[in-house]
């Protein structure tokens, strides 16, 4: 595998993202960790892919299943692709923002999931990062499920996102990501939604006059291990990967939330993107609860009460 | 297993013409049993780098080009232009990257226009007294212009690689692609002034009319297939789809496609497409390889110790990508040194659209240079002359090239004017 | 960025043709779909019902299919793209020689890459496509069947180099 076992007792760990190097969750997601744990003497050591250069989504977490990347770190819509129930974390207002989803993790129901994804799959999940609120960008103000009506809202191809779609009210048209911003130029698609740091990177922003803040979605991203490779390392080891990890999460959250608002000064500054504010999201999210109670079932439905129920 | 195993087992394997997506292949497949990778990554990562969406627009392009070729659009354009600068001095070399210029805006590839062209041009050109060595140097010459104009199927490759906008790439392709045919046309003026015995045409109203009104509709097709992006009807991927759709239909039109010519222009698609995107997806491997041990940064370092100058590394890249390209066929060379050379452009500043236009014309002329040189060689056979003069008549029109060429190296707004004004 | 050899009809007989035969069917029908479901998704946006959600994905797995479904009939007609300079500059019995160890190299990567394909089609793992929830293991069957097909005619090209092989000039 790609964790090579020197004699000596030295490990390797590969840990990738698709993000490029200077996003938060590089800057201070894989290469926190790394540093952190390289600056140890411990005898392990991280070697950081940041960008996809190991692949897409996709190809990274079957690398990761293989054994041919050791750590990685993905959204739960596409694990959901080897382990179905674990989309549920990506569900639009499953959860009411990153204290509770940090909260449902430390929680005996979160480490059941991982238990259970862990069977499933043959990786481990070591912890949960916060991605940012997705929220939506049109050009005019989205407050409440009727101003969705007659809007074509980009979502990604996968069936957690386009059940999102369904659950809030909005008319759903799956365009390549690369694709989005001449989409949103051109007027094929009317609007999209995604974290604030994501809209401000791929200039969304200048071509969208509004950014509502319904935060639809409290996006999260996991760090999955090899099971293999994480049996390679010592107990110390183990632990101390286990508390680089866990200890980065609060930090990347800081670094992300302080983008956030960089990047939302800098609109309300500038004044050339509109940020609504007053955004109705009861509506939305009692609106999309009724929908998936109504459409989830088995595991889904039983993680889905389970989400939901830890909301405070 | 070193790097430098790995690049020598390469090219060894190029050199016994094995193909290069199983000279690429085979060394990897060699790295990955004896580094203990999972049985099953290789063939994953070489259907993953297939599996991209932007990538299908090269089918759909390739397919369009070829139902162009079918459909006898080139020999429409070519008695237009002739009809409309006949009597020029030297009209028959105009109206050579003219014909280029026309149909670069359905054909994605070089070779296709060089083969499509070169039995109509050439010929043509020998009747009206122009030596066979010129006629021949200008076809090739002129055949960059189709890759390079959108659509383009390196233009698409890169955006898929770059993760960049196919449609702002395509915009930036523009301006240098009439550049290209502009410095051709001054080389043919340059040339023609001393030549005495070129016969030229009578200019005739009733010819030119004719000759209009049968070029019309194939003229829309750019009008749809860029028209559709930049009004927002579609995507550049769907826009392919839809320019293959109309072009079909113009040729069903013509009479000139029948039902059963569909098998064969379907075949030979499908078959121009299995070429390439099997390279493709070996490099996707390979490139997987390089990322895991580090290429890409090692090379940044190398690189950025080596000079601060963007303008210096540009040229570098120009001279790398040329040599390259010159021993390499195009799509391999692009979907290898991408990867590894966008992210040190980036660092030096350079704008990835920028970069891209850059890359694609230095690859192009490589087409143009032995010892690989792959429109010589279409050429060759099409004109029944040998290969190496085939180079001796296109040789003379490097100059303009590579004149255009550093235009692009030291103005990047050449390439960045055009998105930046429409917004892309 | 090449077009194929189109003159070059070096027809064999038998199953070898049929098996050209099916291949080139199989690509053709893989080249419409992606066509119509690029097209489809076109129009469809402009549909009150909007467009189909799997067409992306299944138009870019018909596009890896192709590719493997064609490989094949590229090897029998020596039209994948290689560097054919030593056509040039050796002759007679080397040329033979060294055609002969390309194909070899072929076969080689070939089996290789489809006993890796096999694995993956005989996995285990439950695992989806996200758009259409194509299991995976079905995906990899295409590229099984055309890596075979291709270690064949690579095989067979060692013993009966395609007519007409180093002849003409060849285009790189
Ligand atoms: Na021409
Ligand atoms: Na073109």
């Amino acid at each position: 595998g790609g964790g090579d076992g020197g004699e000596d007792g030295t490990v390797t760990l590969s840990f990738a993202n698709s993000y490029a190097t200077q996003h938060p969750h590089t800057r201070c997601g894989i290469q926190a960790v790394a540093d952190r744990i390289n600056g140890q003497d411990s005898g392990l050591t991280i070697e950081t892919f940041p960008n996809s250069q190991l692949g897409d989504d996709t190809e990274r977490f079957n690398s990761v299943k293989a054994g041919d990347v050791d750590m990685d770190v993905q959204g739960s819509s596409a694990l959901a692709a080897s382990y179905p129930p674990i989309g549920v974390l990506d569900m639009a207002y499953a959860f009411d923002g990153p204290d509770q989803l940090f909260e449902f993790l430390d929680s005996d129901d979160g480490q059941q999931l991982k238990d259970d994804f862990a069977e499933a799959t043959g990786s481990r999940i070591l912890d949960g990062w916060f991605f940012g609120m997705r929220h939506f960008s049109a050009n005019r103000p989205i407050r409440e499920p009727a101003d969705l009506e007659g809007l074509r809202m980009r979502y990604a191809d996968s069936p957690i996102y386009l059940e999102n779609a369904k659950a809030v009210g909005a008319k759903a048209t799956t365009v390549a990501f690369e694709e989005i911003y001449v989409g949103l130029q051109q007027g094929i698609i009317d609007g999209q939604e995604n974290p604030i740091p994501t809209i401000a990177e791929k200039s969304f922003d200048e071509v969208q006059s509004h950014v509502s803040l319904s935060g639809h979605q409290t996006g999260s991203q996991l760090i999955v291990v090899n099971e293999e490779s994480w049996q390679r390392l010592s107990a110390e080891q183990q632990e101390a990967v286990e508390t680089a990890v866990h200890e980065t999460r609060a930090k990347n959250r800081t670094c992300i939330e302080n983008q956030e608002q960089e990047i939302l000064d800098q609109w309300k500054s500038e004044g050339t993107v509109t940020v609504v504010e007053d955004v109705d999201r009861d509506a939305f999210a009692e609106r999309a609860q009724r929908y998936f109670e109504r459409t989830l079932s088995g595991e889904q439905a039983k993680l889905y009460a389970q989400v939901r129920g830890s909301a405070g | 297993m070193s790097m430098l195993l790995l690049a020598t087992g390469i090219a060894v394997l190029l050199a016994l013409r094995v193909p290069v997506a199983f000279a690429l292949l085979g060394p990897c497949l060699t790295y990955v049993t004896f580094n203990g990778q999972s049985v099953g990554l290789s063939t994953r990562e070489l259907t993953g780098a297939i599996d991209s969406f932007p990538l299908l627009a090269v089918p759909l392009f390739i397919l369009l080009g070829v139902i162009a070729n079918h459909a006898g659009i080139a020999d429409r354009m070519f008695d237009f232009a002739l009809a409309l600068i006949g009597r020029v001095k030297g009209s028959l070399g105009y109206v050579n990257i003219g014909v280029s210029l026309g149909f670069s805006w359905m054909s994605g590839s070089a070779l296709a226009d060089a083969a499509g062209l070169g039995k109509v041009e050439v010929p043509a050109m020998v009747r009206k007294g122009y030596s066979k060595r010129f006629s021949v140097g200008i076809t090739a010459a002129s055949s960059l212009i189709g890759p390079v104009m959108p659509p383009s199927i390196p233009a698409v490759i890169y955006s898929s690689i770059a993760a960049v906008s196919t449609g702002a790439l395509f915009a930036a392709s523009v301006l240098p692609a009439f550049l290209l045919a502009a410095g051709l046309a001054i080389a043919v003026f340059v040339w023609a002034r001393r030549q005495h015995d070129l016969q030229s045409q009578p200019f005739d109203w009733a010819t030119l009319r004719r000759a209009t009104v049968r070029v019309l509709a194939p003229l829309l097709c750019p009008v749809i297939i860029l028209g559709g992006i930049l009004a927002g009807f579609f995507t550049p991927t769907e826009a392919a789809a839809v320019g293959a759709t109309y072009v079909l239909a113009l040729g069903v039109c013509y009479r000139a496609v029948r039902l059963r010519d569909l098998g064969g222009i379907l075949r030979d698609s499908a078959a121009t497409t299995a070429s390439i995107t099997l390279i493709i997806g070996a490099s996707g491997l390979l490139a997987w390889i390089l990322a895991r041990e580090q290429v890409p940064a090692a090379v940044a370092d190398w690189m950025l110790g080596f000079t601060d100058s963007q303008v210096v590394f540009l040229l570098m890249v120009n001279v790398l990508l040329i040599v390259l390209g010159a021993v390499l066929e195009g799509t391999s060379v692009l979907v290898i040194t991408v990867p590894i050379l966008l992210p040190i452009a980036v660092e030096f500043g350079v704008d990835p659209l920028h970069f891209g236009v850059l890359t694609i014309v230095n690859l192009m002329i490589g087409l143009l240079t032995p010892p690989i040189g792959a429109v010589l060689y279409v050429l060759s056979p099409v004109t029944k002359m040998p290969v190496h003069e085939v180079f001796r008549g296109t040789a003379p029109f490097l100059v303009p090239l590579v004149a255009v060429l550093l235009l692009l190296t030291f103005v990047p707004s050449v390439a960045t004017f055009l998105p930046q004004v429409l917004g892309l | 960025m090449r077009e194929p050899d189109e003159t070059a009809t070096r027809s064999r007989r038998g199953p070898l043709r049929w098996l050209s035969t099916a291949e080139v069917v199989v690509g053709g029908l893989l080249l419409s779909t992606i066509l119509i479901l690029m097209l489809g998704q076109a129009v469809g946006r402009y549909l009150p019902t909007g467009g189909w959600v799997g067409s992306g994905e299944l138009a870019r797995f018909s596009l890896v299919w192709l590719t493997f479904a064609m490989a094949g009939y590229l090897m029998e007609r020596d039209a994948h793209v290689a560097l054919k300079l030593v056509d040039t500059v050796a002759t007679g019995l080397t040329r033979r020689l060294v055609f002969v160890f390309a194909s070899i190299m072929v076969a080689i990567v070939c089996v290789n890459l489809a006993y890796e394909a096999f694995v993956l089609v005989t996995d285990e793992s439950s695992q989806v496509s996200p758009a259409l929830g194509i299991p995976m293991r079905w995906f990899y069957v295409i590229p099984l069947v055309g890596l075979v097909f291709t270690a064949v005619r690579s095989a067979v090209a060692v013993f009966l180099p395609p007519p007409g092989i180093g002849e003409e000039e060849s285009s790189a």
